[in-house]
């Protein structure tokens, strides 16, 4: 990948929206046929989030930006653009993205959604750093937004005891100093369209479609462990890096199980993955911009790491980006070459 | 390394265990292993040789033996 004579992008700000419900596992005990230690066993989670019927993907995805808005001190009005990776608005439309723009009091900006399962988020960061890099827009929100559980409500437990509610946003700011992405690799297959399937036939209502979840376990696990690794290697050697150059993986939070399965395979030290999913569950599109705010504002992410996100999902897709979240000083050297790094 | 001390290994790393107190006979079940647990040891005995193993094919995949019969028979 090029990387002089370009415009870079960093990320100023970040924050997110969790529903207050918090639902353990022993609350899904009392009503599912199910146990804390099956749960645990088997995916990792511990409690999710549920949101209420007031908590929309739109309202969910507006206070996580209105946060992240905060964080970098940067106004809604001089936002460029807006990106919201979701799987699931409220409506077919309008947008997601143009819900928040009108909440947050942004106006005329281009505003749309990304539907790429749960690679949304990174598919969306990608998106926004090729605007970034061409100078059409300067300052950019970035939102991965959730309002999964809807639909399993009246499912079976495989999927209800998976899924949690939430949104993380980032603000994106041009800078000419180099940071930001380093490489990037998206993709899909068709082919695998069958494997995750949310069937809105009866529409988006939660109360009409906890019946209409298509997942097939085995193949999405085949899937999911091998195309992490095969993901974070196309992204890194776009960037000319290698996983030591690699501060954290935060990985799409799915299964623990899968992260374990994928470490193994890519021989990584589990302890190089960034995890939360035992906080909140599979938050789809949210759970990437989750786990960064997290470990940013935790302070185990330091302002000058280098982060892989990489994510997986429906349709099947995936997606992989090598983000340096701080400048270098000297462009000549990676961070991880910097005495000070 | 041989096809046994492959499949052990690999076994050993999906049920975090040393490879060489595995018992070829004793079922894997009694080790940890579980349906998710048996996805992952597949996917790596796939990858490891090159192999496609059917959904059909997993539940008898009780032992370590019965890894290396299925491995050994779809190299043969």
């Amino acid at each position: 990948m090029e990387r002089h004579n370009k415009r870079y992008g960093k990320i100023t700000g970040w924050g997110i929206y969790t529903p207050p419900k918090v639902v353990t596992n022993f609350d899904m005990e009392k009503n599912w046929d199910t146990t804390n230690e099956w749960i645990v066993q088997r995916t990792g989670i511990q409690q999710r989030r549920f949101a209420s019927e007031e908590e929309t993907t739109a309202f969910m995805a507006t206070q996580a930006a209105l946060n992240a808005l905060e964080k970098a001190d940067v106004q809604a009005s001089e936002i460029d653009l807006i990106i919201v990776g979701t799987c699931l608005a409220e409506d077919f439309t309008p947008s997601v993205a143009c819900i928040v723009q009108s909440a947050i009091g942004a106006k005329n900006i281009p505003a749309f959604d990304i539907s790429a399962g749960c690679s949304g988020f990174v598919y969306s960061l990608s998106t926004a750093y090729q605007f970034l890099s061409t100078g059409l827009y300067q300052r950019i929100l970035v939102i991965g937004a959730e309002n999964l559980t809807r639909f399993f409500e009246r499912s079976d437990r495989t999927f209800a005891v998976l899924f949690g509610d939430g949104a993380g946003a980032i603000v994106l700011e041009q800078t000419d100093q180099p940071c930001g992405l380093q490489g990037f690799t998206l993709g899909a297959d068709g082919s695998g369209q069958d494997d995750i399937r949310l069937n809105t036939s009866s529409g988006l209502n939660r109360f009409d479609a906890g019946h209409l979840v298509q997942f097939n376990g085995r193949e999405v696990f085949k899937f999911a462990s091998r195309i992490l690794g095969k993901a974070c290697d196309q992204a890194l050697a776009q960037s000319n890096l290698s996983l030591d150059d690699v501060d954290w993986i935060i990985p799409h939070q799915a299964n623990i199980r899968i992260i374990q399965s994928a470490a193994k395979n890519m021989g990584v030290p589990i302890g190089k993955f960034y995890i939360n999913i035992d906080q909140y569950g599979n938050t789809s599109s949210a759970s990437i911009p989750l786990a960064l705010f997290e470990g940013l504002e935790s302070g185990r992410i330091k302002p000058t790491d280098t982060v892989l996100m990489v994510a997986f999902g429906a349709g099947l897709t995936w997606g992989a980006c090598v983000v340096q979240l701080a400048p270098v000083l000297n462009p000549q050297l990676h961070p991880a070459q910097h005495s000070w790094a | 390394m041989n096809t046994e001390q492959t499949i052990r290994n690999e076994i050993g790393l999906v049920l975090a265990m040393p490879p060489a107190e595995i018992l070829p006979d004793k079922p894997l079940v009694e080790y940890g292993l579980d349906s998710v647990r048996a996805m992952d040891m597949v996917v790596g005995v796939e990858d490891l040789f090159d192999i496609e193993v059917e959904d059909m094919e997993i539940a008898a995949l009780k032992t370590l033996n019965d890894v290396i019969g299925m491995v050994e028979n779809k190299l043969a």
